[in-house]
């Protein structure tokens, strides 16, 4: 290969292919990327197996060729490189020469042969969906995905595309969250589980417009420009959600969102590692979140609210209510309760969403 | 304490005394001893012994299912005497604990007196004997309690140290396990006198540093270990060996249940929660392993810990070669009881 490109370009292709990238891999190619000059691109490709990221930048080949190099030393060099062009050679097939003003770099790659093909997803039916609304909905849920291997089904998330409208559904067995937004001129009826890399790394993916969806049998393909995103489907059966998701929690409490977040993650200090538990005691007009821990001593807060039930406590674990108070963008929100052994239910107040939920099962303490 | 689950049936139940009598499964289950009284020893029955076998050597066996609860509350009443004497007590077992009364000595004056208070109130109290061993040190004192059970009183005091312990056997030192009596056996070590004739630099080349120590130490009756009043508890758990091996998953499963539930009841006791789970497998041919799932949140009910057991036992050959141990530890333990709820069903009735 032999080609020039603008180093800005190249680089901000390469940033979203460093998550995709595996950091430990007994596998030594799947810490490379694939570089491939063709016609006037170079296209870039990366994967772990399960998700895979290709893009493009144009270039101004003069030798088409291809190599696989180390991607952490990639993006370490030209983000540190000065000008504004890039040139990349190849004298020998298993090494790069990288040239920018007058700083030369030579490193070695392995062969393209090497590096796995990436499955295709076949032309099916697109169904465009706002990216912006997309990367918002994937963060309202994304915490509540499990990270527990033992549970592989629960390790993503579940993705409905309805008439008007696309859902998405998390959950670790604990505590689980839904968000349902209108989907402008959306179509469709599917209900598929996106693992968990693949949302995380979507959310990083740049650009506006409407991201392209489309499902082939054992993958689904995310393209967003030139990007594109191809992530194995996770095989599973997902709970039966809708009902753990209590409609009948009589004690209804309304918070200032900033106000509480602040409050649960100041006296979640005093909880240890692993007793991750606060007891929120409430009464009329008042919540009080206490932690007690025996190494370290205990904390107390009181926080307003909108109350006139009866007085009653609950234990919870604080991370769990903290994630959902990050993830919701509505000045309020509102708790719904009914004791201390049953879910708790997290709503926004008046949202945009057409549901957006968080399911949390109290701590036994 | 004597004997203590049966010492506690015995007092209740006038029908029971003089009789030989044990706790534990009945002989046609596949139960074990758990205790028995002294009229039961003198048959040879003892404790960890199969049922069937007890019942063998004594037919007129009195079989009683033990009742946990009601040794425990029972453990607490004889602990609070303890702890009114001194507030150095260390527990060691329910019915097994060690006193410092070096600063405590009080009215009585004397370590004696204090032991034979000890004696006299647990008698006339509880209705229970107890067995006491007066020493410099929880080594000498542990011992001078065994020497005359039951119902006995044996005060070492400093001087007559090494004329007690030169003719015992080494087995009766703290740290000395059938292993290392064979090894000391090896060297002709029988006796606490032929041990304390080694070299001490022999003893760690022989034993390894730290055992070695121990070994020259204990052999002169010298044991700074001092009575710990509060020791940190880092697991709690239960295995149980099997006169026959288990040969089926769903079998194994039942043994699973009842110990986790074993454990859950332990962690009750003790106002505990566990994150880590450990399961211990051994097979019939003495190939041991253990597996763990450690929880990023607390649990202290059996479901759960019987569900981890159950899943990490999936991960062994257990369906496809005979097990003579089974084992379920809780580790990582944290002060309190509490447990973060499932969402969905409990995980104990997510498996088949």
């Amino acid at each position: 290969m032999e080609i020039r490109l603008n180093r800005k370009e190249f680089l901000d292709e390469l940033s979203p292919m460093q998550g995709i990238v595996e950091r430990k891999t007994t596998i030594p190619v799947l810490s490379h990327l694939l570089l491939t000059a063709r016609e006037d691109k170079l296209h870039l490709a990366a994967t772990d197996l399960d998700v895979s990221l290709t893009s493009w930048c144009d270039a101004e080949v003069k030798r088409e060729g291809g190599i696989a190099v180390q991607a952490k030393k990639l993006v370490e060099i030209i983000r540190s490189l000065t000008g504004e062009e890039v040139l990349l050679t190849q004298e020998e097939s298993r090494e790069l020469t990288i040239r920018a003003g007058r700083s030369r770099f030579k490193i070695h790659g392995l062969s393209p042969d090497d590096f796995p093909t990436l499955p295709a997803v076949d032309d099916g039916g697109n169904v465009p969906i706002p990216f912006a609304d997309f990367r918002r909905m994937i963060g309202k849920i994304l915490f509540a995905v499990s990270a527990e291997e033992s549970r592989f089904q629960l390790n993503g998330a579940l993705l409905k595309l309805k008439a008007g409208a696309v859902e998405m559904v998390a959950t670790d067995g604990h505590r689980l969250a839904l968000v349902e937004s209108r989907l402008e001129g959306g179509t469709g009826d599917d209900a598929v589980l996106v693992p968990r890399k693949a949302l995380q790394e979507l959310t990083r993916l740049e650009g506006e417009g409407k991201l392209e969806y489309r499902r082939g049998e054992h993958h689904l393909s995310f393209r967003l420009g030139r990007r594109e995103l191809i992530c194995r489907i996770l095989e599973g059966t997902f709970p039966d959600y809708e009902r753990v998701i209590a409609k009948d929690n009589d004690k209804k409490l309304l918070f200032e969102r900033k106000t509480l977040s602040e409050a649960v993650q100041r006296v979640a200090l005093l909880t240890g590692d692993r007793a991750r538990a606060v007891r929120l005691q409430f009464a009329p007009e008042q919540m009080v979140i206490s932690a007690a821990n025996p190494d370290l001593g205990e904390a107390t807060e009181e926080v307003g609210c909108d109350y006139d039930g009866p007085e009653f406590k609950v234990g919870i674990n604080p991370d769990y209510l903290s994630h959902f108070l990050s993830a919701v963008d509505t000045e309020r929100i509102r708790l719904e309760l009914k004791d201390e052994n049953t879910q708790c239910v997290a709503y926004p107040f008046e949202g945009q969403d057409i549901r957006y939920l968080c399911v949390i099962m109290p701590m036994r303490i | 304490m004597d004997c203590f689950y049966a010492a506690v049936h015995m007092r209740d139940d006038p029908a029971l005394r003089g009789r030989p009598v044990v706790i534990g499964g009945r002989p046609e289950g596949r139960g074990v001893i758990a205790a028995a009284s002294y009229e039961a020893r003198a048959f040879g029955v003892h404790s960890a012994m199969p049922s069937s076998r007890a019942v063998r050597l004594c037919p007129d066996l009195v079989f009683i299912p033990p009742d946990f609860r009601r040794y425990s509350r029972e453990s607490e009443k004889i602990f609070a005497i303890y702890r009114e004497i001194t507030p150095l007590v260390q527990a060691v077992s329910i019915d097994e604990a060690y006193l410092d009364v070096t600063e405590h000595l009080g009215a009585w004056g004397t370590a004696t007196a204090v032991a034979k208070e000890i004696r006299r109130r647990v008698r006339d109290e509880r209705g229970l004997t107890v067995s006491v061993g007066v020493g410099p040190n929880r080594l000498i004192a542990k011992i001078a309690s065994d020497f005359h059970k039951p119902d006995g009183l044996t005060v070492v005091p400093p001087q007559k140290v090494q004329a007690f312990l030169d003719p015992l056997p080494v087995r009766r030192l703290h740290g000395v396990g059938p292993a290392t009596e064979r090894a000391l056996a090896d060297l002709g070590v029988q006796t606490v006198a032929d041990l304390r004739a080694r070299a001490r630099e022999a003893l760690a080349d022989r034993f390894g540093l730290k055992l070695g120590r121990l070994l020259w130490e204990f052999s002169r009756g010298l044991d700074d270990r001092p009575v710990e009043t509060h020791r940190e508890r880092k697991s709690l758990g239960t295995e149980n060996t099997y006169p026959a091996d288990l040969r089926d998953l769903a079998a194994m499963d039942e043994e699973l249940d009842r110990m986790a539930a074993e454990v859950a009841a332990g962690l009750a006791r003790r106002e505990l929660a566990t994150c880590t789970v450990t399961l211990k497998v051994r097979y019939d041919d003495f190939t041991t392993l253990t597996r763990s799932r450690t929880f990023t949140f607390p649990v202290c009910s059996a479901g759960p810990i019987a569900a981890a057991a159950r899943d990490l036992l999936r991960k062994t050959d257990a369906a496809a070669r005979p097990v003579r141990l089974l084992g379920v530890t809780a580790s990582n333990l944290l002060q309190g009881q509490m447990e973060q709820l499932w969402l969905f069903e409990e995980p104990a009735a997510r498996v088949e």
